[in-house]
């Protein structure tokens, strides 16, 4: 017996929590122009935090998806149509987010492997965050979703 | 050291309701930690408001000032994996409550007798007997 009612409201939830994410990533993009960088151990300091934070929204990323995929089977076969429509998906500024951050690394004099490293949790973040929409989208051309979000990675680079 | 005694509660919720009710817990909780993320988003805009255009930042600031938001950001994610959790095991519960089988009332249809009368079967022998 499954409720919609209550599934619909933690799927609702997980829409609030995106904004919050999306708004807390335009924060860091602000933050990283502040670092002053003077010393190359500041330096490795300044990537440190910076990986951990991204990390950190990769990961809570990975659970609100998991989270979504529960919610959605639920709301999708029930016959209550309250909360059918679920959530709107990927918002069109996570993208220009991810983007913007990404310019402002690479204005940065940080080593290229570090770089690097930042740019592929940049990425995972963007394919965790898109899955979703992507296998609706292929749903609707009758194509079988992948098994895993990262095949995607191609698509974005 | 005795039982704890537990008032009587005079408005009982069944596992329908407590369900919806665990459902609607996690939303909130999940609300507050949007509201918590929120929070530090603006605790870093109000970071880079005040190095950004005035002073450059002197670093150690900035070193305990990303401590603070790595921490908060940690407890965010593990509680957001423990409500996931809460959230699957909720379902567990729903998904294992299915509703009873209506009785209709009705006797059930006697078996087909066995055509030819020869063979083993119990019926056969108790008719042959």
């Amino acid at each position: 017996m499954s409720s919609p009612l209550g599934e619909g409201a933690s799927l609702h939830s997980v829409n609030d929590v995106e904004q919050a994410m999306l708004r807390f990533l335009q924060a860091m993009d602000e933050l990283i122009a502040v670092y002053p960088m003077q010393k190359e151990e500041d330096r490795q300091q300044e990537v440190f935090y910076l990986h951990a934070h991204l990390h950190h929204m990769l990961q809570l990323q990975k659970l609100l998806l998991q989270k979504k995929k529960t919610c959605r089977y639920f709301v999708e076969n029930s016959s209550t149509p309250l909360f059918s429509a679920g959530s709107q998906g990927v918002q069109p500024d996570f993208k220009k987010v991810i983007r913007s951050i990404k310019t402002s690394i690479l204005l940065k004099h940080y080593p290229l492997e570090e770089k690097r490293k930042l740019f592929s949790v940049l990425d995972d973040l963007l394919v965790h965050h898109t899955y979703e929409r992507r296998i609706r989208l292929l749903k609707d051309e009758g194509v079988q979703s992948p098994s895993r979000p990262l095949m995607y990675i191609q698509t974005f680079q | 050291m005795g039982m704890p005694t537990i008032p009587k509660q005079p408005f009982r919720p069944d596992l329908c309701k407590t369900i919806i009710d665990l459902l609607e817990s996690i939303a909130l909780e999940e609300v507050a930690l949007s509201h918590l993320l929120n929070a530090e988003a603006e605790k870093v805009q109000a970071f880079v408001c005040k190095y950004g255009s005035d002073c450059e930042a002197d670093f150690n600031d900035l070193i305990s000032f990303n401590q603070s938001v790595n921490s908060t950001l940690n407890s965010v994610v593990m509680k957001e994996f423990l409500l996931l959790q809460k959230l699957e095991t909720t379902l567990q519960i729903a998904d294992v409550k299915k509703p009873p089988r209506k009785f209709h009332g009705k006797k059930c249809p006697p078996k087909p007798s066995c055509p030819s009368k020869t063979c083993d079967c119990p019926d056969c022998r108790k008719e042959r007997e």
